[in-house]
């Protein structure tokens, strides 16, 4: 039987539960009287553990879900990159960062038509140089 | 009352105020007519813009959005059948029904009406009501404030679609996320995994954006976005005298309603929207009616989404305790100009209350200013191709997280949200209960804190006080009420229905 989506969500958040509750237990606990940077986070990711751990439980006994859980790969690879490559890029300038970002996103767009890039591209480098650079003022090398 | 009242006008009438006040209303308008594009992407996008402006201004402007794209939300969903925003879905049922008979101009003209009414009556209910809850509030200690925060986060993670552990789940993990920086109290970093650009917390904005516009822009681009519909002639914008007269009554209970909704927690502006429609269905001579364009399901729905976008500013403003994902990034963006919203801020900063009260009743003129005369324009923007519009918010989120500080970790930590938020969403999770998570988890932590501290460490302090246990009491009826099977179901239901 496939995982159902609750079924993965409880387990995501089981796991970033676990992780965290072993991360707050290297702070300070303190007492109630007191609370130790450590108190807080405890209960928190104690509950995550625990709800986590009951969603997926739950799911095992659930039905199977109506429309199975996908991910959209292209869009999601392509614009989580064009954004990352932004982050590299940037400090080459707005041109080089802006025309590679928008390549990127046009890959990613379905109905892509190669007339509306240069449009795009054009638009996208003079957008932010005015709002930024002339209009906030902001150093931003172009 | 009618001090603050002038003193508001006098503020929001200033120059450069009703400029951003009608900046706001006019790009919220638009986005309300985008599909795909809400007021969260927005305002999460203009955040970092809204640095450089007082916190007045950026108040107005970030609020005219809000209730701006109310408004254009509408328009689409009655010309071309699809709603702009989630709080005018239930409009399309009647309103684009109303269209295909030829009447789209009167149902067009009775929403603007019907949200002009409703905020109107809006803006005066926030006038007289949030100075009271204002004092009210100041009685609270901070056992009072932990258990209203408690009581926010679950009623906001119960309400939303989808099952309620998943969105206890995402509040949790929103406060966690909220912790991450260094402890005030102690100095001790937490959740830092020793990197120093953490050790102030993650930005609110790289959250936000990440989280609402990277996630939401990945989504859109799965789903082909064809070319626009056939769109129904305008035709003329005068309602018949019928036709207003009818209208009345679901106006004002629609007001009533969409008021009542929200100023509760987790009940935003879509459900107050929906029991409109349900209310009018139920009290109406002839139900059978709705959904083949009765005017009473245009009105009601529209002057209730419009009312209730008004007064989810009063625990905002007056609490501290925002009960939408929307007030929420609201709250962000004051902080971020470092005021803490609570009892104090109408008497600490009464131009920025009443400037911002003020606004709002402006910003519904100049609403409807810009709606009725200027509708055939707007509809010729609604052909902007999406593929036109996501490189451009990409291109504005990337910029606004960089220029926070120079510092393209952000950008990068903004990427991770965003493939978060995307993953989260597909397992139909729902980002508002995180929002708010991450927004109020400080503030709990430090109401308990405190609140323990006075007891000496006693947990019955969260009982004791009648306030306190009466917030705690509803926050467990609303866990026990909505975990039962049996209210699942109408819950359910409720949503067919409407």
């Amino acid at each position: 039987m496939p995982i159902t989506k609750d079924g993965l969500g409880g387990l995501i958040f089981a796991a970033l539960g676990l992780s965290a509750l072993l991360m707050s237990r290297s702070y300070p606990v303190g007492s109630a009287l007191s609370m130790g940077p450590g108190y807080f986070p405890t209960i928190v990711s104690t509950l995550m553990l625990g709800l986590g751990v009951l969603l997926f439980l739950r799911s095992l006994r659930g039905p199977a879900d109506a429309v199975p859980f996908a991910i959209a790969w292209r869009p999601f690879i392509l614009i989580t990159a064009a954004i990352a490559g932004f982050a590299f890029l940037i400090e080459f300038g707005i041109v080089v960062a802006v025309t590679y970002l928008v390549i990127a996103a046009w890959l990613a767009d379905p109905n892509r038509k190669l007339k509306t890039l240069l449009m795009l591209i054009v638009i996208g480098i003079l957008v932010p140089i005015l709002i930024f650079s002339v209009g906030l003022k902001l150093p931003i090398k172009i | 009352m009618l001090d603050g009242l002038l003193l508001g006008f006098q503020v929001a009438l200033s120059f450069d105020n009703l400029l951003y006040c009608l900046i706001g209303v006019t790009l919220g308008t638009f986005i309300g007519m985008l599909p795909g594009v809400g007021p969260l992407v927005t305002i999460a996008v203009l955040l970092p813009m809204t640095y450089g402006l007082t916190p007045v201004a950026s108040m107005i402007m970030l609020a005219g959005i809000y209730y701006g794209a109310s408004y254009g939300g509408s328009s689409t969903a009655i010309l071309v059948n699809v709603p702009g925003e989630s709080s005018s879905v239930v409009t399309c049922i009647d309103g684009y029904q109303m269209a295909r008979r030829g009447r789209a101009g009167a149902a067009l003209a009775i929403a603007a009406i019907g949200s002009f009414v409703a905020g109107c009556i809006g803006t005066f209910g926030i006038a007289l009501f949030a100075p009271m809850l204002g004092q009210a509030a100041l009685a609270f200690g901070p056992a009072e404030y932990a258990a209203l925060i408690v009581m926010a986060l679950v009623a906001t993670s119960v309400l939303v679609q989808g099952a309620v552990v998943k969105g206890l789940l995402m509040a949790l993990l929103g406060i966690l996320v909220g912790l991450v920086g260094m402890d005030v109290n102690s100095g001790v970093m937490r959740f830092t995994f020793g990197q120093q650009s953490l050790m102030e917390g993650i930005d609110f904005v790289v959250v936000a954006v990440g989280m609402f516009a990277f996630s939401e822009i990945i989504r859109e681009l799965a789903v082909s976005h064809g070319t626009t519909q056939e769109q129904v002639e305008v035709g003329s914008l005068m309602p018949t005298r019928a036709e207003l007269k009818q209208s009345v009554k679901p106006i004002l209970r629609g007001t009533a309603v969409g008021m009542f909704c929200g100023v509760l927690p987790g009940i935003g502006s879509t459900v107050s929207s929906f029991a409109s429609y349900i209310l009018e269905k139920r009290v109406a001579k002839e139900p059978s009616r709705f959904g083949h364009g009765a005017i009473e399901g245009v009105a009601g729905p529209e002057s209730a989404n419009n009312a209730s976008a008004q007064t989810s500013f009063i625990p905002t403003l007056t609490l501290g305790v925002p009960g939408s994902a929307t007030m929420a990034l609201m709250l962000g963006a004051l902080m971020i100009h470092g005021i803490t919203p609570g009892p104090n801020v109408i008497t600490d900063r009464p131009e920025l209350f009443w400037g911002l009260v003020a606004s709002m009743w402006i910003g519904n003129v100049l609403l409807v200013i810009l709606n009725l005369p200027l509708i055939r324009l707007w509809t010729t923007l609604l052909k902007v191709p999406y593929s036109w519009l996501f490189p451009m918010i990409l291109i504005l989120s990337c910029f606004g997280i960089y220029t926070l500080s120079n510092d393209p970790t952000d950008v990068l930590m903004g990427a991770g949200f965003g493939v978060f938020g995307y993953v989260i969403l597909q397992l139909e999770f729902s980002l508002a209960p995180f929002i708010l998570g991450l927004v109020l988890g400080p503030m709990l932590e430090e109401n308990v804190r405190r609140a323990l501290l006075i007891s000496h460490g006693d947990p019955m302090v969260f009982v004791d006080s009648p306030i306190s246990a009466g917030f705690l009491a509803v926050a467990s009826l609303l866990l026990i009420l909505l975990l039962l099977p049996a209210m699942r179901r109408s819950r359910a239901h409720l949503e067919h229905e409407a």
